[in-house]
């Protein structure tokens, strides 16, 4: 009996040792071995560096897309949620304007910011070594359409009846405001500066929606998204009838500026990417922000879309 | 059954039985394209339904998804058999439901759960009655380019495939009209070929071997071509013109060699007659002594045991006469052996003249004569040997007067068939006996033979 279970066990330990030769002899292999799963760095160069020290207040900045009031009582709760989960704390920073956010974050003045799409890829542009985390999550979707709209009971019917009437933007820093219907009139041949009899830069959305509807202006250009809060502001929005998809916009990035500890980014990116409005919890601290719904992983080439109209624009005027 | 209505038979037969085949591929394909199509629809659908539901999902606008998905349930009721539609949260929590009542309820069956756990859409097949219905779970969620991103719920919908097996049937009917169409037009060039490169010059060899083997030697196939039906025609042409002059040349022959033998009969007809005519030459010879032309010795042992017998059963009389010539050594001696012939040849001519024709004379050896009486008694058969002594002794041979008594004299022993004997030499060596009774009391008479008088009882007819 026992010469037997021996006899199986050397069988068995034949076997494996064949079985490993062959794998290792026999196998093809490659010269170089590849290094295992190094992670692809989005759009960022190797030569970035960092430092490792936590600072004592991570700034946070906002672009200024609604007022600063309003912008602080949505990210205000975020903020608190941000500190309460990763034990850092956070400030908000209002920006002054788009570029102003652009310049905080070159300089070190802010460590966090949400960006618009245009200005995440000025920023980019700029400073390769921005640190893209997240993209924001609004009405279920990472991007949103850029529209040109015009009152409902307007005579204009299609985007060639625009042309020659007073069309309102909403600032050269505004993707669907500004970038998007330029380079939708490019794409049909049309020389956007020539294309409107007058144009304005309305400043805001709000704004814009304000000069069509009181009849300013004939037609602007805003974003789908924008509707809802537009009506919470006691705008006539079912006044308004859109006359055209510019195309879809990535949502917001979450950005950190260069130079942020990565340990501290990834933090705050994992944190963030677990907040949304899919849970109770979510939702109590979503409540107040204008249509987040939460923040998804992402990576450079979704602003793309962004980048292309840019450099079409550029093309024409440089 | 003719070749030409098997081959139609068989052609039918396999084109049908393609179609069948065909018909059950086609089936099989058109169920598994149908099945792809519908899922492809499906997923499709639900996507489209996905973004308002993950929309209001995701600013909790619960309100909203009954009527989503119950405006989308009726858009696709009677198109694509949307028969329930519900919107589950990552609990699987019913948040929305075509169906009343539903809301807040936890769906726990396993494909719910897996399907929850998916990032891909899912599809279960189940049977209801006789038609299937095809489940089908969108996972809701918002992610950018495929990178981990919220999972807010799952879509779930019931497509009924009822109307799936009249689809199928369309897309079969629509399939098949073409294939049969295709398959009869196949058939029916196929048809021509066989026709034209096989069926017709079979035929055509069939009809021709049957009119060679009834006797038409001159047939031919005259198949042109290089095709092996056509090689077949041709072989068998040659094949048949080589029998023609094959049968030709042995008829000729056959005819010459007939004629041969007509004449080598002839030959052997005309022999055999010759042979028959000196057979019988011979035979006669056989019997016949050459010197008198008198039946022999010979002849007479021959006919007696018949006539012996004949008589003897028929208790018919019988007798019989030996004849010796008297002192015939000395005429001999004295006259020489030519002139004792011419003895013995007139001799023969006078018994020949004086016997009855029913009497059978014959020369039994030297100068012996013998004469057998056919169905006559003793005594007529002594009175006609007594003619014969009388006319011999009163015949005028040359030379008579030289032999001793002064004439060429017989002396005669006459016997007849009796009772006691036994075997016909039994009534010669009577006759024998009375004729040396004959030559002791003297020669130059006629002896009959003793027993023959006493058994008769009559009188004796001696000298």
């Amino acid at each position: 009996m026992e010469q037997w279970a021996l006899r199986t066990m050397a069988l068995w330990v034949a076997i494996l040792l064949v079985m490993a030769c062959s794998r290792g002899s026999l196998g093809p292999r490659p010269l170089v071995e590849a290094p295992a799963n190094s992670p692809a760095k989005e759009g960022r160069p190797d030569s970035c560096e960092s430092d490792d020290i936590i600072p004592p207040v991570l700034r946070f900045g906002v672009t200024p897309y609604l007022d600063a009031d309003i912008l602080a009582e949505h990210f205000g709760p975020i903020l608190t949620y941000l500190g309460k989960r990763t034990g850092y704390t956070f400030e908000l920073v209002p920006a002054e304007s788009y570029s102003g956010l652009v310049d905080d974050l070159a300089a070190d003045r802010v460590d966090l910011a949400s960006l618009s799409p245009l200005t995440y890829v000025l920023a980019q542009e700029r400073m390769p070594c921005l640190q893209l985390l997240l993209t924001q999550v609004s009405f279920g979707s990472v991007s949103y359409s850029g529209y040109l709209v015009t009152r409902a009971d307007s005579a204009i019917a299609s985007v060639e009846d625009m042309r020659g009437k007073r069309f309102a933007y909403t600032t050269a820093g505004s993707a669907s405001g500004y970038l998007f219907p330029q380079a939708f009139l490019l794409e049909r041949g049309e020389n956007p500066e020539q294309f409107f009899g007058a144009t304005v830069m309305s400043g805001d959305h709000l704004t814009a929606l304000k000069l069509v509807l009181d009849g300013k202006v004939d037609a602007a250009a805003t974003f789908s998204s924008f509707m809802r809060p537009a009506r919470a502001r006691k705008l006539d929005v079912g006044n308004l009838r859109v006359l055209a998809v510019t195309g879809r916009i990535p949502h917001d990035a979450v950005v950190a500026r260069p130079g942020l500890a990565p340990a501290v980014a990834a933090t705050i990116k994992e944190t963030l990417a677990q907040l949304n409005s899919g849970s109770e919890e979510g939702r109590m601290v979503l409540g107040g922000a204008v249509e987040i719904n939460g923040w998804v992983t992402t990576q450079d080439s979704f602003y793309d879309p962004v980048r292309k109209r840019m450099a079409r624009l550029r093309e024409v005027a440089p | 059954m003719s070749i030409r209505v098997r081959v139609l038979v068989a052609g039918v037969s396999m084109v049908m039985l393609s179609m069948l085949i065909m018909a059950f591929y086609i089936a099989d394909h058109e169920r598994e394209v149908y099945t792809e199509e519908v899922e492809n629809r499906a997923r499709v659908l639900l996507a489209a339904l996905s973004a308002p539901c993950v929309s209001a999902l995701a600013q909790n606008r619960i309100e909203d998804l009954d009527r989503i998905v119950e405006e989308f349930r009726a858009r696709m009721a009677t198109t694509d058999g949307v028969r329930s539609v519900a919107v589950l949260d990552r609990q699987r929590r019913v948040m929305g439901h075509t169906e009343k009542n539903m809301y807040g309820r936890l769906l726990s069956d396993p494909f719910v759960i897996f399907a929850s756990q998916e990032e891909t859409p899912a599809l279960q097949y189940h049977e209801e009655g006789n038609h299937r219905v095809l489940l089908v779970a969108y996972p809701l969620s918002t992610s950018v380019e495929g990178l981990p991103g919220i999972r807010w719920g799952t879509l779930t919908a019931e497509l009924d495939l009822s109307g799936e097996s009249a689809v199928l049937l369309r897309f079969i009917w629509r399939t098949m009209k073409v294939m049969l169409l295709f398959a009869l037009l196949t058939a029916l060039l196929l048809y021509f070929i066989a026709e034209r490169f096989f069926l017709r010059p079979v035929l055509k060899l069939s009809s021709v071997a049957e009119s060679v083997r009834g006797g038409n030697l001159a047939a031919r196939a005259d198949l042109a071509g290089a095709s092996e039906v056509a090689r077949l025609g041709q072989s068998f042409d040659k094949m048949t013109a080589e029998l023609e002059r094959h049968t030709h040349d042995l008829q000729a022959l056959v005819s010459e060699r007939t004629e041969d033998l007509g004449k080598a009969n002839v030959e052997l007809l005309a022999t055999m007659e010759k042979l028959r005519t000196a057979n019988t030459q011979l035979e006669r010879l056989a019997r016949t002594d050459a010197l008198t032309g008198l039946p022999n010795r010979r002849h007479l042992m021959e006919a007696l045991p018949f006539y012996f017998e004949l008589a003897r059963r028929g208790d018919r009389p019988l007798s019989f006469a030996m004849i010796d010539v008297d002192y015939f050594k000395h005429y001999n001696d004295t006259q020489g052996h030519p002139e004792g012939d011419k003895v013995l040849q007139e001799l023969a001519r006078i018994f020949l003249q004086r016997v009855r024709q029913t009497d059978i004379a014959c020369r039994y050896g030297g100068e012996e004569f013998a004469v057998l009486f056919l169905d006559t008694g003793f005594r007529e058969a002594a009175l006609v040997c007594e003619a014969l002594r009388q006319k011999v002794a009163y015949h005028d041979f040359p030379f008579g007067q030289e032999q001793p008594g002064g004439c060429l004299s017989i002396s005669i022993g006459v016997a007849r068939l009796t009772t006691d004997m036994l075997e016909p030499m039994d009534l010669v060596a009577r006759a024998d006996l009375a004729l040396y009774g004959a030559k002791d009391k003297g020669r130059n008479r006629v002896v009959i033979d003793p027993a023959a008088d006493i058994e008769q009882g009559g009188s004796k007819l001696d000298e």
